[in-house]
């Protein structure tokens, strides 16, 4: 299958990454559960990328948004850098194993990375800079990662077969 | 089936990555962090540009999503036009009474001042700007209006609006500002009940819904329903601006409901003592 604009799978993801990140960082306060859900969404692309689509440049797209995301939403520097560049060193010393997982084994990783990934940020949060856990966020990243996991891994295979 | 495939399709992507990068990447990851907690010139220099550069690209690749939203609450309001046409001419005839009291209260306040003598404590206000981003309250809970040092806005500068105290600058760029608002956990705002000038400190719950005190003067609690008023203590804050109701009085502390409503901030004037 080919792209419209003849772009490559990995191309693709990267346009969704930088429309959910500029869609997220300028939030409306009547669509929060949105952008919620773009956030949960944004986290399982960034994890999906690090292990399927695995390349140099990933280095400074963790790292650029990242530090984006800490500049821009909490107006200091540390929790999503800290763990998007930790999450990529996860990623780069276990992938050989990741990949041979079987199918469930490997959503379940998939769910249990990306939910994790947004839970230590808020601890860093909480240690680096004293903000506030707020439980019921918690909550609700929970329910919506595993709402929308599957839909979304649909999407993704979809998306890969671009050539 | 598809989770299959996701196998097949990472090993042929497979690239030798230099090894060096990482632990340079790893390397000013930590820096950055150690550089924000102690160095504020350089740090705020990176959070200016990401400010003034990085917002206004997101802003341009998220405006169709603005606007459709937009469009959408339009559409909505003209559904309820008619119903609000009627409620806001009920409002204007309840408005023009307030409006003659308050012209003759206004002109009694002014010979009262003048027989006393006093003078008046008003605020200076640097610049009314708009807010053109709003954090969702997940972290912390900040706006950021369109003007900076180009109208002389600093940092720990109160903000305003036309319902009471929004909060304080805490960064400034040349076009931009950020503003932490009171019901931030962060934020720390020093204030006086109306009816007994009982003094305390306030600071915002995690949530941001309320604010809840941190600090009683002699443990003297307000009582239910006492109006917050800024102190004027902090040399941040000018005295005598609204900021909260109190609803609820527990044994060691107090949670008051801010006047301003934080989901709709449009305009907010930064203002400093006379």
């Amino acid at each position: 299958m080919r792209s419209f604009l003849h772009l490559t799978s990995f191309q693709v993801y990267n346009i969704i990454l930088l429309i959910i990140f500029a869609i997220v960082v300028n939030p409306i306060n009547d669509l929060l559960i949105i952008y919620y859900s773009l956030y949960c969404v944004f986290h399982y692309l960034i994890i999906y990328l690090g292990i399927y689509h695995f390349r140099k440049s990933l280095y400074f797209i963790f790292f650029l948004y990242g530090l984006g995301l800490d500049l821009l939403w909490i107006n200091e520097i540390g929790p999503h850098l800290l763990t998007f560049v930790f999450v990529l060193l996860i990623l780069q010393f276990f992938k050989k194993y990741i990949i041979n997982f079987n199918y469930l084994r490997i959503y379940f990783f998939l769910i249990f990375l990306q939910i994790s990934m947004i839970f230590i940020e808020i601890f860093l949060s909480f240690i680096l800079f004293s903000y506030p856990i707020n439980l019921f966020f918690m909550i609700k990243v929970f329910v919506l990662s595993l709402v929308l996991s599957y839909p979304l891994f649909v999407i993704f295979s979809k998306i890969d077969l671009i050539k | 089936m598809m989770f299959k495939r996701f196998n097949t399709s990472s090993s042929t992507k497979k690239k030798s990555i230099p090894s060096f990068l990482l632990p340079l990447l790893f390397l000013l990851t930590f820096f950055l962090i150690i550089f924000n907690k102690t160095d504020y010139f350089l740090i705020d220099k990176v959070k200016g540009y990401g400010v003034d550069y990085l917002l206004p690209v997101t802003k341009i690749i998220s405006s169709p999503i603005t606007t459709i939203n937009n469009l959408n609450l339009r559409i909505q309001n003209i559904q309820y036009l008619e119903h609000e046409n009627l409620k806001l001419k009920e409002e204007i005839i309840r408005l023009k009474k307030w409006q003659t009291l308050a012209i003759k209260n206004s002109r009694e306040n002014r010979v009262f001042k003048k027989l006393l003598n006093s003078t008046s404590h008003q605020v200076d206000i640097i610049k009314t700007a708009a807010v053109i981003n709003q954090t969702p309250g997940i972290y912390t809970n900040q706006v950021t209006i369109n003007a900076g040092l180009n109208y002389n806005i600093v940092n720990d500068l109160a903000v305003i609006n036309e319902k009471g105290l929004v909060g304080k600058t805490i960064l400034s760029t040349n076009s931009k500002s950020k503003v932490l608002l009171i019901n931030d956990s962060s934020s720390s705002v020093p204030v006086k009940t109306l009816s007994d000038n009982s003094y305390s400190m306030l600071t915002g719950s995690a949530d941001g819904k309320f604010l809840i005190s941190s600090y009683t003067q002699n443990n003297k609690l307000p009582r239910l329903g006492d109006l917050l008023v800024t102190s004027g203590n902090a040399k941040i804050f000018p005295r005598d601006i609204l900021v909260a109701k109190v609803i609820k009085v527990n044994a060691d502390h107090y949670i008051a409901l801010p006047y301003v409503d934080f989901n709709n901030l449009n305009y907010l004037q930064v203002v400093k003592s006379k």
